[in-house]
């Protein structure tokens, strides 16, 4: 188990080493920098001394390894070229809590209820309930999450005026974006635990414990759960890096200060050093998050513990 | 070994051949499963009883309505599409199955009844060790401690023969080879010591030797506990050596039952024959094509008017299509359900181009008593 771990993490390092390389040299060979815009109003000294304060004027190679350099030997992503004065690291930093924050609420909400609607779905399946829950799913992944946004500022702040439209700062801004932000996981996780936990009710060692006399909530909890659960745990991972990534229309809609907004708008101004530090945060993120679920995976399934003490 | 078995069997049945003995009572037991194209008429009004300690064997082949039975006496079937039909009786014990109330029946299934399923290997639930496992059954039947409880299902892994059971006890399913996980199951169905146990198949995924090993701890555990046993299987090699009664049948009806000695020495129903010639024989050329009954069995959608072997059968008559033949009793519970035992039938002679009976004669070994006979004549 241990040394399966220690060698993910080192595998992990190497991902995240592969995925800097290839982010930076694709971003170069985009056309157009970061100092395009402004070199146009000013002076060409003072254009050649900007591009030497960044270092975009030596070979793009040199560029790299400086930029390597840098993030090994003092984790330091550099600074924001578009934004000056501000670290990467420190936007990152003060960022990046704040998605965390209403993302993995939303995130974990959506995942109850959504394996909660999946289960009785497939324990009625093909009558009302399992209808019902099939159309939310339907809707659920059918319709973006910023039109559910656009609805529920209009009915709970424009119409109801419950809630404030927009903002940050008080638990009550919370409840828009988290809720908007629900219909995500619960549509996912409905459908995969309906399917998975039919597919463990038809097992043959679900028939022994009807055997044994195992009463129907026995059954769901002790025989069907912890094997219907295996293929959920799976998702977590792409659903912890959705979090950060796919928040940033919400995060816009709803004014919050967290690092979607940060990204979407670096790639548009080709801030170099925040398109590689936020790539680099959030394919860390993900890969870390993989390993962990990978990790609970052989928590649950005895199986899996097995040949991974193997490897 | 059939012989010295039968009469053996035959010396405990005249010991027990009391009415109390009866824990299972089936009568008229029909099962359908209503599916899109129909509804499946699976098993067609069965009767059959079990006694204290006794062993009787569903033989038949696939789809004939061995495990449908054995699941309705479990009331394992899921209602629906299952349907158990309106006048079926399952008596436990003098108690009517089908009537007990859901309490009753979660404590008469593991409890009273106890069921071993045909592929260990997916009947174990993958993510809980095989002592919890064993263990389930006694927390829910027993209201012994969390320790005793322990100790129980590591005394149960000893009595079914299982190496090392305090470490076995720890294992999930998967650490264990088929063999074991067989002995696993039987340990489950039997830690409440139930007074029926229903071994479904228990020993068709198992290679040959294991299958001998699985087969002779039942017969032991079924001695040392009087269990009584329903075998569901296919296989006559194994019903021969462990059953004490046999009940042969053909598409969700019974076509013959009677002691395993009979059935063996004195089968009677055309159907019965053709099983019997299809056991492969140790003392053949070795070059001969194995025997296999042409054709397939009879569509469970459609009704069926008479006897439902007739396609298949080499002594089928008019009447075998019209009518569906009454019930012809040899004694000592032999009975069989075949137009040929009709005082007005032909005899077997009026069907020359018939195989089966003779094949079946010869593969029970009677041709030599008849050509000893012809020489002494």
């Amino acid at each position: 188990m241990i040394r399966y771990t220690v060698k993910r993490i080192l595998m992990m390092f190497l991902t995240l080493f592969i995925v800097t390389t290839i982010t930076f040299f694709l971003m170069h060979s985009v056309p157009g920098d970061p100092l395009a815009s402004m070199a146009k109003k000013l002076p060409d000294y003072a254009v050649q001394n900007f591009y030497a304060k960044y270092g975009l004027d030596k070979p793009v190679t040199e560029q790299y390894f400086i930029f390597l350099k840098n993030l090994i030997t003092e984790g330091d992503l550099g600074e924001s070229i578009t934004k000056p004065g501000r670290s990467v690291t420190q936007t990152i930093g003060e960022t990046a809590p704040i998605s965390a924050q209403w993302g993995f609420i939303a995130m974990f909400i959506g995942i109850a209820i959504g394996t909660f609607l999946g289960i009785i779905a497939a324990y009625n399946r093909n009558k009302w309930p399992d209808y019902v829950v099939t159309f939310i799913a339907m809707l659920g992944v059918c319709i973006p999450s910023f039109v559910f946004a656009s609805l529920l500022q209009f009915l709970l702040a424009g119409k109801w005026r419950l809630v404030p439209t927009a903002g940050w700062g008080k638990p009550i801004h919370f409840i828009l974006p988290v809720t908007a932000a629900l219909f995500g996981p619960i549509a996912t996780y409905a459908r995969y635990t309906r399917s998975s936990v039919l597919e463990v009710l038809n097992q043959d060692y679900i028939l022994t414990a009807e055997a044994k006399g195992v009463s129907r909530s026995g059954i769901l909890f002790k025989h069907v759960l912890r094997n219907a659960v295996l293929p959920l745990i799976t998702m977590i991972g792409p659903q912890v890096a959705g979090v950060f990534t796919g928040s940033f229309v919400l995060e816009r809609m709803f004014s919050i200060p967290g690092l979607g907004r940060y990204f979407v708008e670096s790639v548009n101004a080709r801030d170099y050093t925040m398109i590689i530090g936020t790539t680099v945060f959030y394919a860390a993120l993900f890969i870390f998050s993989v390993l962990i679920v990978d990790l609970v995976y052989g928590l649950v399934d005895p199986r899996i513990r097995l040949s991974g003490r193997k490897a | 070994m059939v012989v010295n078995r039968s009469e053996e069997v035959e010396n405990t049945m005249k010991q027990t051949n009391n009415e109390h003995d009866v824990v299972l009572d089936v009568q008229n037991l029909q099962v359908s499963f209503h599916t899109y194209a129909g509804e499946v008429k699976a098993v067609r009004g069965i009767d059959f009883y079990l006694r204290q300690g006794e062993t009787l064997a569903f033989v038949g082949e696939s789809g004939c309505g061995k495990t449908v039975t054995a699941k309705a006496i479990m009331q394992l079937l899921k209602v629906p599409p299952a349907e158990i039909k309106p006048g079926s009786v399952i008596n436990y014990a003098g108690e009517n199955v089908l009537t007990m109330d859901k309490k009753r029946l979660r404590d008469y299934k593991g409890n009273d009844v106890g069921m071993i399923f045909q592929d260990a290997m997916t009947s174990l639930n993958p993510t809980m060790t095989c002592g919890k496992q064993i263990e389930e059954s006694l927390r829910i039947h027993t209201d012994l401690s969390k320790e005793e409880c322990k100790q129980k299902a590591i005394d149960m892994l000893r009595q079914v023969e299982i190496p090392n059971p305090e470490e076995r006890y720890r294992q999930y399913p998967h650490e264990l080879s088929g063999g074991m996980r067989q002995r696993v199951m039987i340990a489950i169905a039997l830690a409440c010591k139930p007074r029926v146990m229903i071994a479904d198949e228990p020993t068709t995924a198992l290679d040959v030797t294991i299958q001998a090993q699985i087969m002779s701890l039942l017969r032991e555990l079924k001695e040392k506990n009087n269990t009584a046993i329903i075998l569901v299987t296919h296989d006559l090699g194994v019903v021969a050596n462990f059953a004490d009664r046999i009940q042969v049948m053909y598409a969700g009806q019974v076509v013959e039952s009677g002691t395993t000695r009979d059935i063996f020495k004195n089968p009677q129903h055309p159907y019965t024959w053709a099983l019997l010639k299809s056991i492969p024989r140790v003392d053949g050329q070795g070059k001969e094509e194995l025997y296999s009954l042409y054709g397939t069995p009879p569509d469970l959608i459609l009704p069926l008017e008479g006897c439902p072997f007739t396609d298949r059968c080499d002594y089928a008559m008019q009447i075998c299509r019209e009518q569906h033949p009454g019930k012809t009793d040899f004694g000592n519970h032999h009975c069989a359900y075949c137009w040929l035992h009709h005082p007005q039938a032909p005899g077997l002679d009026a069907f020359p181009e018939a195989q089966t009976k003779a094949a079946a004669d010869f593969a029970l070994g009677k041709h030599h008593a008849e050509d000893q006979e012809e020489v002494q004549a």
